[in-house]
C-alpha cells in the first residue's frame, strides 16, 4: 500500500519529493518497521501519523494505513 | 605552537600600538578566542563601567587552531561588555579577517581608551599603526572596505569595519568583515563606534607552526572526511541552514509576528526551496561561498530582483551578495510576518552595508510592529510608513532609515528592551538579559528557552544545543543537563578557532585529535570541555560583578504564561522554574545562581570568586 513520506529539512535531501510522497510498504506494518527501512532513520528525531506526534514508544504498536501521511523531522544543529 | 605567542596592544588614548607575548598560562587553561578574550577582559577591565564609555575594552581574539589547515578555521572573536546587555559580548565571525590576523603574528588584538578623532588601525605583520579616518566616518562599511583597499593598494587586505549604525551607537551594532561576514551580537559594533575606531585593517604573511606537522595533516585528512561524510553537513553545504524553517513550521516553533503564533502562512514562499525557485526568470539564491578554510561552505550567495520595488532604480543593489540564512529569514520574514523574499534579502544587503545585528533588528521591528497595532506607535511617529505585520515595505524602509540612523530607525536602534519600555510595554520585548530572541520559540523547545535564559551574552540559540532533547519531548523534563552539558562544549568549540557548524559531525574528541597534533601539551576531550566549563563560569562571573543577579535568568511572560497557540505543544508554556533549580544545582551554583566556592577551586577560578559565593 501507499503512504506519503513527508520529510522536513536535511532529510529532504534524502528522498526525492516524487518516491517520498509514493512510498509504498506492505499491509500491516508499523512505524517502527517502516522506519527501520530508512537508511537515515537514526537521524529521525519526531515522527507523527496524519498530524499527531506518535511517541517513541508507541512507534511499534501504530499499524499504518493506506494514505497516511508520515511526518519525519530531524534534529536540528544552530543556524 | 598554534598559537603565534604574540598580543597586539592598541592604546586609543595615547594613540600606540605595542605588543606583548601571549600569557601560554591563560591559553593553556582558556585556549583562545571567545574563552582566552574573556580572561583577558577580566583582567583588563572593570566589569562594571558602561559599555560605551573608554574604560571599556575590546578584544579581537583567534584561536589556536585559527589560520591552520582545520576546517573552518578562518574564525575569529570579539570581545567586550556589550551595551545591548550590559553583560559579556562574545560575537564570532567567518570569513578570511580572522585568519589574516593571525598571519599578521596576533592570537589577540586588545583595544583600549577611545581615540580623539575616527582612526582605522592598520596591521601589516609587525608594523601596526592608527590612520585617521575622519574622511571614512559616516560611510557605509562596504565603502570603508573598498577604500581601505584601494588607498593601500591591497585587494588581498581583510578589513573588519562598522557602519554609521555602529557610529552612532545603534544598540546592535555588528562589526562586518569581508562584505557580508558579521561579529554580529549584543552591540559589538556599537564599542568600536564609541572609541572612534572604525576600521581594523590586516595583512599578514606569517605562517602559523604546528608541534607535528605529518601527524597534524594526518589527523586534518582523516577529521575532513568525517565532515565530507556527515549528512549534516551535506544539508548545509546544498541549503544552508534555511532547511531549518519547515521544520520549525512543522514543529510549531517557528517565531511569527513577535511571537505571538509559532506558525507562519507564509513560509512556503521565504524557505529554502522558494531561494532556489526561478522568479521572473531567475532565482534568489546563485551560489554557496565557505570562510577561510572551510570545507561546508553554508554561505549563500543572492541577489534581488531589480524590478522590486526596494532596488528599482538603484544600480547599488543590483549585484550579488550575502544572502539568507535561517535566523535571517526568521528576522525578516515570521517574526515581522513578512513574505516577500526580495524584500527579505533587501534587508540583509542593509544589515551587511550598515552593520547590524539581523536578528536584534528583526525582533525590535516586530516589535515595533506590536505596538503599532496596539496604537501605541502611530503612522506620524513612524514617518508615514504602515508598520502593520506584514508589510514588506516597513521591512524595508526601516532596515534603511535603522542602518542610516534616521526618522523612525533611531527609535529602532534602541533595541526591543529600551523601545518597550519607553513606550509602556516592557512585556513585549522578547529578550533575555536586553538581547533578542533567535528563530526558536522556547515554549515549543524548552530547553532551548533554558539556554536563553542562562546565556551569558543573553538570548542566544548558540550557546547551547539542546535540540534534539527539546524535539523528543515538548516538556522542561530532562533539558537542564544537556543544556549545561552543551553550553561547556560550545564554550570550547569557540575558543578552538573554528566553526561550531562542524559540531554537526565532530565532538570534542576530534578537536583534542587536531588540538594534540598541533599545540603544545597534551589535549583530550576532558580537557576541552573542562576549560569549557571554565569559560562558562568566568563568563558568568564577569556577568556578576557587571551586576546582573539570577533575576536576569528569566523569559519573557509570553514564554511563560501565553500558551503556544498551534503546534506540537500547542497549549504550552516555558517550563522554566522547573529547569532553572535543576541547572544551578548541576552547575554547582547556590540557588540565587552565584558559583560556589568549591567550584571555583576546582576550575581554578577561585580569584574571581565574589563576596557571595559560598
Ligand atoms: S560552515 Fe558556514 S559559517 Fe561556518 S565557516 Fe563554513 S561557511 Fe563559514
Amino acid at each position: 500500500m501507499r503512504i506519503q513520506l513527508d520529510l522536513k529539512g536535511e532529510l529532504e535531501d534524502e528522498l526525492s519529493e516524487t518516491i517520498a510522497s509514493n512510498f509504498t510498504v506492505a499491509e500491516g506494518v508499523t512505524l517502527e518497521d517502516m522506519l527501520k527501512k530508512l537508511p537515515f532513520v537514526d537521524r529521525v528525531v519526531l515522527t507523527s501519523v496524519n498530524g499527531t506526534v506518535i511517541a517513541r514508544s508507541d512507534r511499534a504498536s501504530l499499524v499504518l494505513n493506506e494514505s497516511d501521511k508520515v511526518t519525519l523531522l530531524p534534529a536540528i544543529k544552530g543556524g | 605552537m598554534g598559537w603565534q605567542q604574540k598580543v597586539l596592544r592598541v592604546d586609543l588614548n595615547a594613540g600606540t600600538c605595542t605588543t606583548e607575548p601571549l600569557n601560554m598560562e591563560w591559553a593553556a587553561q582558556y585556549i583562545g578566542t571567545r574563552g582566552l578574550a574573556t580572561r583577558y577582559l577580566m583582567e583588563n577591565m572593570d566589569p562594571a563601567v558602561d559599555a560605551l564609555s573608554p574604560e571599556n575594552v575590546l578584544i579581537f581574539a583567534t584561536g589556536p587552531l585559527g589560520g591552520t589547515l582545520t576546517s573552518t578555521s578562518g574564525r575569529y572573536a570579539v570581545v567586550t561588555k556589550g551595551p545591548l546587555t550590559g553583560a559579556i559580548a562574545c560575537s564570532n565571525s567567518g570569513g578570511k579577517f580572522g585568519a589574516e590576523l593571525k598571519f599578521s603574528g596576533y592570537d589577540l588584538m586588545i583595544v583600549t581608551g577611545k581615540s580623539e578623532r575616527p582612526v582605522y588601525l592598520l596591521i601589516e605583520d609587525d608594523e601596526a599603526k592608527l590612520i585617521n579616518a575622519e574622511d571614512l566616518w559616516g560611510r557605509t562599511v562596504w565603502d570603508t572596505e573598498e577604500t581601505i583597499k584601494a588607498r593601500h593598494h591591497s585587494e588581498d587586505m581583510k578589513v573588519a569595519s562598522i557602519g554609521v549604525a555602529g557610529e552612532r551607537g545603534v544598540y546592535y551594532a555588528c562589526i562586518v568583515n569581508d562584505l557580508h561576514r558579521a561579529a554580529g551580537r549584543s552591540g559589538v559594533g556599537a564599542v568600536m563606534g564609541s572609541k572612534n575606531l572604525k576600521a581594523v585593517a590586516a595583512r599578514g604573511s606569517r605562517g602559523i607552526r604546528v608541534k607535528d606537522p605529518l601527524r597534524f595533516m594526518k589527523v586534518v585528512e582523516e577529521k575532513n572526511q568525517k565532515l565530507v561524510d556527515d549528512p549534516g553537513r551535506r544539508s548545509l553545504t546544498k541549503s544552508g541552514t534555511l532547511s531549518m524553517m519547515n521544520v520549525m513550521q512543522e514543529f510549531g516553533g517557528l517565531p511569527t509576528n513577535n511571537f505571538r503564533d509559532v506558525q507562519f502562512d507564509g513560509v512556503a514562499k521565504v524557505n529554502h526551496k522558494a531561494v532556489r525557485e526561478k522568479r521572473h526568470g531567475h532565482r534568489n539564491l546563485l551560489t554557496n561561498k565557505a570562510c577561510f578554510g572551510c570545507t561546508i561552505a553554508c554561505g549563500r550567495i543572492a541577489h534581488i530582483d531589480k524590478n522590486h520595488f526596494s532596488v528599482v532604480n538603484r544600480k547599488e543593489y543590483w549585484h550579488a551578495s550575502g544572502g539568507l540564512e535561517y535566523e535571517t529569514a526568521f528576522a525578516f520574514g515570521p517574526v515581522v510576518g513578512v513574505d516577500d523574499l526580495d524584500a527579505l534579502t533587501f534587508a540583509g544587503y542593509m544589515m551587511n552595508e550598515h552593520g547590524m545585528d539581523p536578528i536584534s533588528f528583526g525582533v525590535t521591528l516586530a516589535a515595533a510592529m506590536e505596538l503599532y497595532e496596539l496604537g501605541v506607535i502611530t503612522r506620524e511617529q513612524t514617518d508615514g510608513i504602515d508598520l502593520r505585520f506584514g508589510n514588506a515595505e516597513a521591512l524595508t524602509v526601516m532596515s534603511e532609515k535603522t542602518g542610516k540612523y534616521e526618522g523612525f530607525g533611531r527609535e529602532l536602534a534602541l533595541g526591543s528592551k529600551r523601545l518597550c519600555e519607553k513606550y509602556g510595554h516592557p512585556e513585549l520585548a522578547m529578550v533575555v538579559k536586553g538581547q533578542e530572541f533567535a528563530g526558536y520559540d522556547s515554549r515549543a523547545l524548552q530547553g532551548m528557552g533554558l539556554g536563553y535564559a542562562t546565556g551569558n551574552r543573553g538570548a542566544c540559540h548558540l550557546r547551547h544545543d539542546t535540540f534534539a532533547e527539546d524535539m523528543e519531548d515538548v516538556s522542561g523534563k530532562g533539558k537542564a543537563q544537556p543544556c549545561k552539558d552543551s553550553q561547556d562544549n560550545v564554550a570550547a568549540i569557540d575558543s578552538v578557532g573554528i566553526c561550531l557548524f562542524t559540531a554537526s559531525a565532530w565532538d570534542l574528541g576530534d578537536l583534542a585529535d587536531q588540538m594534540d597534533a598541533a599545540c603544545e601539551g597534551t589535549w583530550t576531550a576532558e580537557r576541552l570541555r573542562e576549560a569549557g566549563e571554565r569559560i562558562w563560569n568566568l563568563e558568568r562571573l564577569f556577568n556578576m560583578k557587571a551586576g546582573l543577579t539570577a533575576a536576569d535568568d528569566t523569559l519573557p511572560p509570553r514564554m511563560l504564561k501565553d500558551p503556544a497557540p498551534t503546534g506540537m505543544a500547542k497549549g504550552k508554556v516555558n517550563e522554566l522554574d522547573v529547569m532553572l533549580p535543576e541547572y544551578y544545582a548541576l552547575r554547582e551554583w547556590s540557588v540565587d545562581g552565584v558559583p560556589t566556592r568549591a567550584l571555583l577551586q576546582r576550575l581554578d577560578l577561585e580569584a574571581f570568586a565574589l563576596a557571595d559565593s559560598a
